[in-house]
């Protein structure tokens, strides 16, 4: 029966988008040169194609969805209890979160230092609390990265505000 | 001939490309032995470690996580009963029973002769059918291309998991990523937004890593992968020769199963390993013992799934379409490189397709051997915590997605994929029909838009010949049995639902 729900959440949802690219942000995101000879050679016909497709589909989906629950309900199935993964949840928010702030963090401390913090903050998160394991993963690893990429891929690595401090 | 085959073996044959083979191999298995790392993972992460390398070195890297990946997942498949790869779920039936019995090191020594017998024959099949496809391929223009492609994209079907409605959401969401940047005919924007960084469009690396790898990492805070407890020693107990000798015929035939399955795109490594322990079931005298520790059970899993690894590579090298999500990844790197396969690149570059033939065929020997000593070492691969290593993982993605364009934004690309990654893995959307759509959709429409400049606007060109009339029926029969396969399934898990649930 969740299943069912989700469905109709997602047809819902992506119905609701794709309208909002077909209406707004194609009109506004694609430029059209002045005179096309073929409606279909335009830029904006393949991606309009691909929304009206996504549009269709996503009715399909919310009916299927709202199919199923008739169905079930029809049949006398109760929706089974569902207990909301508060902790759980909350911790996946705070890591994707946490994804930005690094990307953040990277672009004036360049790539290894804010990725010896994000591990050890990563690592800490998931609930592992053994200094013994954390410390020399989190300075070894980004360390042993920036070196590979350095030494051996030839590819230089940021090292923002702390370049003066590395190799 | 000779020329090229000396040029081949002069890009093989060095110190470089052995080591990127080996090296490849021992990190396919180590990712595959590791529940909850897919190979698909190893292959995105491994990627950007290849942007230096010349293109055969690095393509053979990519092509030994693939095969030492397909084999990985075996390991813990009869040491912990849980498959490291989808595909190895049919070797868990009989390969966790016989550990049970204290003949781990037999069930893994079988899953390795029937592995790399499996995969010797996927790469003679190959090597002997690929350069006859291209050749068929050769006088392809844009429409047979554009019906090709639209064919090849029914494969999604093949990957769409329990529903083809989502899949094909998937798919819708991977066309349009790929739309974004400057348009291929007229040069103007396309959802650009004035946007530099954007202009070239998304990069392949940030997306695939993005979508592969993060959101298992996002997804493990609120649903850790329960451990198993008892990790079984492999023991003493080894396979003998009258134990392959018993098993040979199984072996053979689920090879041959795991070649013709890997050779049509969609199909995948778990339907073939399935199908060939089904037939070993219905045709063996010990049919009663499948399913209670059966070494030719886990031989028929193992040879019908590692039958599918040089087979897919059959329509990538010859007409430049993926046979799964993994050859999407290694005709990333191609592009990567600045080739592109399919016929042009047997016309232009044959010393490198027998390079990459000669590597593929070494890969079955380096298997064997590496296979062998990964079976020693797996309890330690078990023991390392998920709380390390994903976010080890995640690192990796940064600098690997950063590697590319020494772009920030590509960083910032990968995580905004990562998130889009996790929701639809919250929305049962599998993200492999994004990938292969969002490699193949700027082909698609290319070839679209060239065909329709080649006639003026008719699309009649469509159907100018028999090979577009052959894609053509291929695909609506293809989407048919989609549908109505679909359609069943949809049926089936409505009634299980309403037989499970307690009612009212």
């Amino acid at each position: 029966m969740r299943s069912a729900y989700k469905d109709v959440v997602l047809g819902i949802a992506l119905l609701a988008i794709s309208v909002f690219v077909l209406a707004w942000l194609i009109p506004v995101g694609i430029d059209s040169p002045g005179t096309i000879s073929n409606r279909a050679l335009a830029p904006a016909f393949w991606p309009r194609l691909i929304m009206i497709a996504m549009t269709a589909l996503s009715v399909v989906i919310l009916l299927q969805g709202l199919n199923r629950i008739r169905i079930l309900r029809a049949e006398g199935v109760e929706a089974e209890p569902h207990e909301p993964n508060i902790a759980g949840n909350l911790k996946t928010a705070i890591a994707a979160v946490g994804l930005f702030v690094f990307t953040w963090a990277m672009t004036w401390g360049g790539i290894v230092v804010p990725s010896m913090v994000a591990l050890a903050l990563y690592i800490l998160l998931h609930g592992e609390w053994r200094l013994t394991i954390i410390i020399p993963v989190s300075i070894g690893v980004p360390l042993a990265l920036y070196l590979f990429f350095l030494k051996v891929a030839l590819v230089p690595m940021p090292l923002g505000i702390f370049e003066n401090y590395f190799f | 001939m000779l020329d090229h085959l000396a040029s081949a073996l002069t890009l093989v044959a060095n110190f470089q490309s052995i080591l990127a083979l080996i090296c490849g191999i021992a990190i396919g298995v180590v990712v595959g032995a590791v529940p909850g790392m897919t190979s698909t993972m190893g292959v995105a992460l491994t990627l950007p470690f290849t942007f230096t390398l010349p293109p055969v070195t690095g393509i053979l890297l990519l092509l030994g996580v693939y095969k030492g990946g397909v084999y990985g997942g075996s390991i813990p498949a009869i040491l912990v009963k849980a498959p490291g790869t989808p595909a190895a779920s049919c070797t868990v039936l009989d390969g966790y029973p016989l550990a049970r019995k204290g003949e781990a090191g037999r069930a893994l020594d079988m899953a390795l002769y029937a592995s790399c017998f499996a995969d010797l024959c996927s790469n003679l099949s190959l090597i002997l059918f690929a350069g006859a496809l291209a050749q068929l391929a050769q006088n392809f223009g844009p429409p047979e291309y554009f019906t090709l492609i639209a064919f090849s994209l029914t494969i999604i079907a093949g990957v769409s998991g329990d529903r083809l409605s989502k899949g094909l959401v998937s798919a819708g969401l991977g066309l349009i990523f790929a739309t974004i940047g400057l348009d291929l005919i007229y040069g103007t924007n396309r959802f650009v937004f004035g946007n530099t960084d954007l202009m070239a469009g998304l990069s392949f690396i940030p997306v695939l890593i993005g979508l592969f790898a993060l959101p298992e990492i996002l997804d493990y805070y609120s649903h850790p992968i329960a451990r198993e407890k008892t990790v079984f020693d492999p023991g003493k107990s080894r396979a003998t020769y009258a134990d392959f000798r018993r098993c040979f015929k199984t072996i053979v035939r689920g090879s041959l199963i795991g070649v013709v399955m890997g050779a049509i795109p969609g199909i995948g490594g778990a339907p073939s390993a399935f199908m060939s322990y089904s037939e070993a079931k219905r045709t063996s005298p010990r049919s009663a013992n499948f399913g209670k520790g059966e070494l030719e059970g886990v031989a028929a899993a193992e040879s019908g799934n590692n039958g599918v690894a040089g087979a897919t590579m059959i329509p990538l090298l010859a007409l430049g379409i993926p046979g799964d999500v993994i050859t999407a990844v290694i005709l990333g790197a191609f592009m990567i490189h600045g080739l592109r396969p399919g016929p042009l690149l047997f016309q232009k570059n044959i010393d490198l397709i027998y390079a990459i033939f000669m590597g593929i065929a070494l890969s079955s020997v380096f298997l064997f051997v590496i296979g062998k000593g990964a079976i020693r070492v797996f309890r330690r691969i078990a023991s390392i915590p998920y709380s390390v290593l994903f976010p080890v993982v995640l690192v990796l993605c940064v600098y690997g997605a950063y590697a590319i364009n020494h772009s920030f934004f590509d960083i910032l690309v990968m995580m905004l994929m990562g998130i889009l990654g996790w929701i639809m893995l919250r929305f049962d959307i599998p993200s492999a029909p994004f990938l292969i759509a969002f490699i193949l959709g700027p082909l698609l429409e290319d070839n679209f838009r060239q065909s329709l400049l080649l006639s003026r606007g008719s699309l009649d060109i469509f159907f100018r010949n028999g090979i577009t009339w052959t894609f053509w029926a291929l695909t609506i029969l293809s989407i048919v049995l989609a549908v109505r396969r679909n359609w069943k399934r949809e049926k089936t898990d409505i009634q299980q639902q309403s037989i499970e649930v307690p009612k009212a």
